[in-house]
């Protein structure tokens, strides 16, 4: 699913060169992380929360959201995310266009043409077309009456609400917790604590691997005169990731050397300490009560 | 076989890495407890496998090696009691910070020595506290590397040692890629470490160093063999040696300012 | 192919969930056993590569850019089992940090990225450079063949997940709950995409990056592996049939009645005048997920009930296969933990 692609297709300034399109997106990558540990620094609602509880609540608020499938159930869980936001003092302008402008703008695209019958038969809304006889290509029957379906409207409008509640929850919940205290949480609530290590050993040397590759690029753009084949782009891409592994299993070795240095032996060791505050169970019992109202919602306004 | 205070000892020591490419050929040497050595020689001679050999991250095909009086090979390390004290005691100086920079924060990376070296988390907190508090750190404590200027990630790969409290520091090439303010702030702690009679031992190709802080200086040749011995005068008068491993050219001359130091120069 | 959340059900994303977690099991702790110590900061980095393998543009004819995996280029280099680790952890920081691919997704997208794309793109470049020389052209060669394959079938494991939803979640009017494009749909449209764009992506970066390692690091490509079980040969002869099995399935549709002690409750009345009564009171009490081997709603024209009893076939050689491989490591691995010596 070519989501970033897609994001490119907007633009309408000159088209940037396959170098200049990684670069931008590698440096967003730094940037993003530093906007969201300011963000994660402030005194919010949600930053105030213990991050173990803010990792479950937001697993049964994802949970929840996946078993409602009325759309003014979904459209008020997302409003009301919109609030949350807005009480953790996230900025709500940019919130909305990080969350809606890719994941659910992109669904939006994909899931047009289950609006048309041919796509997803039922009761017609508007008829468009009438053909005297359906058509077969390979696997699939257009239907004699080509319309826009209520099932088609209701199954699209359904999943773009949902999409877009799933997305800001999850980034919601990385906005509002600091990356390093994001992962010691996920390994206090059951994730063994070398998948931990990893995670966050990994994390931090794609800033290195990034930073080598934006250096091969750049060099690689200044030495760059007038238009290069698509082909020796591509050679010019495979040979950077050969250099890239190479320099990955290289680093690798001189890490474990470093550590071994330092006294790891193969034991995974931890040093965080979460405390739970009364704010904390408060929050939690309010998130179960919130899930039980939406779906309780959900069954009162059947919509067939 | 081992006089007063010998803290390494190297007999015939040779090393090839798994390519066959020689990398130290019959070294012969002995470190003694608070001495400051430096490993003289010009890049590639072998002087970084050297002090990893002295740290115990690789084992020589040839001679023996002895740290604290005890021989030094795979299996002796093997043995848990006496791979946590030899790691206690020495630490080491990466070239690059970055591959000793592998932890989340610099807090998270000053306390992973002392606790994966078995103490209790409030002697871990203890020690971290005051590590950072001596190298003026303590405003860094909850960032990234990623988020630090090349002298502060030196500062946090030695204070990443440091908090272990070892006897004996190793060093590879450590004033590599450094300012001269950051690199005179390394050398004071190099200083300051060695006036507490802990031993330390660098590699290296900067002739200021050697001046500045060597009790001892080994000159290593292009073929990685030890080819020469002394003080810092006397390795430092003897142009030609110097000449004849690489570390300087023709032209190379000292500067003698007013006042207590000297330059090492080349000029075109 | 990141799948977001809110496309698949939770019942699908538990189940991808449950599948993976033998696999990470084992992996885990096969890697572990061949590298020991080692294993940690090589894992973290062969993720953080596999990620900013990820974020790489490549350029392609029409003038765009598309992202390749790498999950090839790892299996080959590293084993398949060390790949699936690597590239479950860039998923994991992509989907936690960076919202690329869902949460409760988070199984299924490792299921088609961090295993059928590694394991299939491994066993395609064993079998076809058994025995060749590390510089002969027959690796990279094979190496594009891997990778356009693993990637391909990734794709279509992501359309079958993504081709259920309508079929198995809907509403009593037709209204699909999740993904809303049924498998006739779904499963074309995300090979297709793969066939012409992604698979050639991944292909031409896996064998331009084997080419580049021949004559830069030649090493690279024989260090020790962490291999999947040393027999690879034989286990693809039996992937092999076992896919024609599948593929022969619809045949028995064109035999009529049903096979011997499998009638339904109706047959049975026909056959023998009655029905007993325990019978009659189960036979509605269980419908199976895919009834009568199909896929409901699917199956009006032979051809639609074929590729129905296909899909099932396949499905369930998946999952029996992947529950038997692994029963049969974890005995393997009880073996070894026993031999190991520290």
């Amino acid at each position: 699913m070519c989501q970033k692609s897609l994001k490119f297709k907007l633009k309408k300034s000159k088209k940037p060169t396959f170098l200049e399109k990684t670069i931008n997106e590698l440096n967003n990558v730094i940037k993003e992380e530093f906007i969201a540990g300011k963000i994660a620094s402030r005194h919010g609602l949600l930053q105030n929360l213990d991050p173990r509880i803010n990792i479950i609540a937001t697993l049964l608020l994802i949970i929840t959201a996946n078993f409602i499938h009325q759309p003014l159930v979904l459209l008020f869980f997302n409003f009301w995310i919109i609030w949350l936001a807005k009480v953790s003092l996230v900025p709500i302008r940019s919130f909305l266009k990080r969350v809606w402008l890719i994941v659910p703008l992109f669904t939006v695209v994909m899931v047009i043409p289950t609006i048309f019958s041919p796509f997803l038969p039922g009761e017609p809304l508007l008829i468009l077309f009438q053909l005297s006889h359906p058509i077969q290509i390979l696997f699939w029957q257009i239907p004699p009456i080509i319309s826009i379906t209520k099932q088609g409207v209701m199954a699209a409008v359904v999943l773009v609400l949902r999409v877009g509640i799933c997305v800001s929850l999850s980034l919601l919940l990385t906005l509002t917790t600091k990356w390093s205290q994001l992962l010691k949480a996920l390994n206090k609530i059951g994730i063994p604590t070398v998948f931990i290590t990893i995670l966050e050993m990994a994390h931090r040397y794609i800033y290195l691997l990034l930073q080598t590759t934006v250096d091969m690029f750049i060099a690689k753009k200044s030495r760059t005169v007038g238009q290069t084949t698509t082909g020796e782009q591509r050679q010019f891409i495979s040979n950077s990731m050969s250099i890239l592994l190479g320099k990955t299993y290289f680093i690798s070795n001189e890490v474990y050397s470093a550590m071994t240095s330092r006294g790891y032996n193969g034991k995974a060791l931890t040093l965080a300490e979460f405390k739970l505050k009364l704010f904390d169970w408060l929050w939690l019992g309010f998130i179960i009560i919130v899930c039980l109202f939406f779906i309780g919602g959900d069954y009162l306004f059947v919509w067939k | 076989m081992f006089g007063n205070n010998v803290v390494f000892k190297l007999k015939d020591v040779s090393f090839r890495y798994p390519s066959n490419e020689e990398a130290l050929s019959k070294i012969n040497l002995e470190i003694k407890k608070g001495e400051l050595s430096v490993l003289l020689g010009a890049n590639g001679c072998g002087k970084s496998t050297l002090l990893k050999i002295l740290d115990a991250l690789i084992f020589p095909q040839e001679g023996e090696f002895y740290a604290f009086e005890k021989l030094i090979t795979e299996e002796a390390l093997a043995d848990e009691e006496f791979f946590y004290s030899f790691r206690r005691r020495v630490g080491f100086l990466f070239q690059e910070s970055d591959v000793q920079l592998f932890n989340p924060t610099v807090w998270d990376e000053v306390a992973y020595g002392p606790l994966q070296l078995g103490l209790n988390s409030s002697s871990v907190r203890e020690r971290v506290e005051r590590t950072l508090e001596n190298l003026n750190m303590k405003h860094l404590k909850d960032r990234p590397p990623f988020r630090l200027s090349g002298g502060e990630r030196k500062k946090e790969a030695i204070a990443s040692i440091l908090s272990i409290d070892p006897e004996v520091l190793l060093l590879d090439e450590p004033t590599n890629g450094l300012d001269p303010r950051t690199q005179r702030h390394l050398i004071n702690l190099i200083k300051d470490f060695h006036k507490q009679n802990k031993t330390v031992v660098i590699s290296t190709h900067n002739l200021d160093l050697v001046y500045e802080l060597a009790d001892k200086v080994y000159v290593f040749s292009e073929d990685h063999k030890i080819i020469a011995c002394g003080t810092s005068e006397e390795i430092l008068d003897n142009k030609e040696l110097l000449i004849k491993v690489n570390l300087i050219d023709e032209h190379f001359h000292k500067h003698v300012h007013t006042g207590d130091h000297l330059h090492f120069h080349s000029h075109e | 192919m990141h799948i977001p959340d809110g496309y698949l059900s939770p019942q699908t994303c538990a189940v991808m969930g449950a599948v993976m977690l033998p696999v990470w099991w084992a992996s885990a702790k096969k890697v572990q056993n061949t590298i020991n110590k080692k294993y940690v900061p090589l894992m973290a980095l062969g993720a953080a590569f596999s990620f900013v393998i990820m974020m790489y543009n490549v350029p392609i004819p029409d003038g765009t850019t598309a992202h390749a995996v790498g999950g090839s280029l790892l299996a080959i280099i590293f084993g398949p089992w060390a790949a699936t680790l690597c590239i479950t952890i860039a998923l994991a920081i992509q989907a936690l940090l960076f919202g690329d691919g869902g949460i409760l997704a988070f199984g299924a997208n490792c299921f088609n990225m961090a295993f059928v794309l590694p394991f299939t793109s491994y066993f395609i470049y064993q079998l076809l450079t058994k025995n060749s020389e590390i510089t002969s052209a027959k690796r990279y060669i094979a190496g594009f063949i891997a990778g356009y394959i693993g990637i391909v079938l990734a794709a279509i494991c992501a359309g079958i997940e993504l081709g259920l939803q309508p079929l198995l979640f809907h509403t009593a009017a037709g209204v699909p709950l999740y993904c809303p494009y049924p498998l006739n749909l779904a499963v074309p449209a995300m090979a297709f995409a793969h066939l012409t764009v992604a698979g050639p992506v991944e292909g031409v970066v896996t064998a331009l990056a084997i080419k580049y390692l021949q004559i830069s690091n030649p090493e690279m490509l024989s260090i020790e592996k962490i291999n999947a079980p040393s027999k690879a040969f034989s286990y693809v002869k039996l992937w092999i049939g076992m896919a024609i099995v599948a593929v022969l399935t619809p045949l028995g549709l064109l035999a009529s009645g049903s096979a011997w002690g499998e009638w339904g409750v109706d047959e049975l009345k026909e056959k023998i005048g009655f029905v007993p009564e325990g019978l009659e009171q189960m036979s509605d009490k269980w419908h199976a997920l895919m009834q009568d081997y199909g896929i409901p709603g699917f199956d009006q024209s032979f051809f639609q009930s074929a590729i129905g009893y296909i899909t099932a076939a396949i499905v369930g050689i998946i999952l029996i296969s992947i529950v038997t491989y692994l029963f049969g490591k974890i005995l393997k691995g009880k073996d070894e933990g026993i031999h190991e010596t520290k």
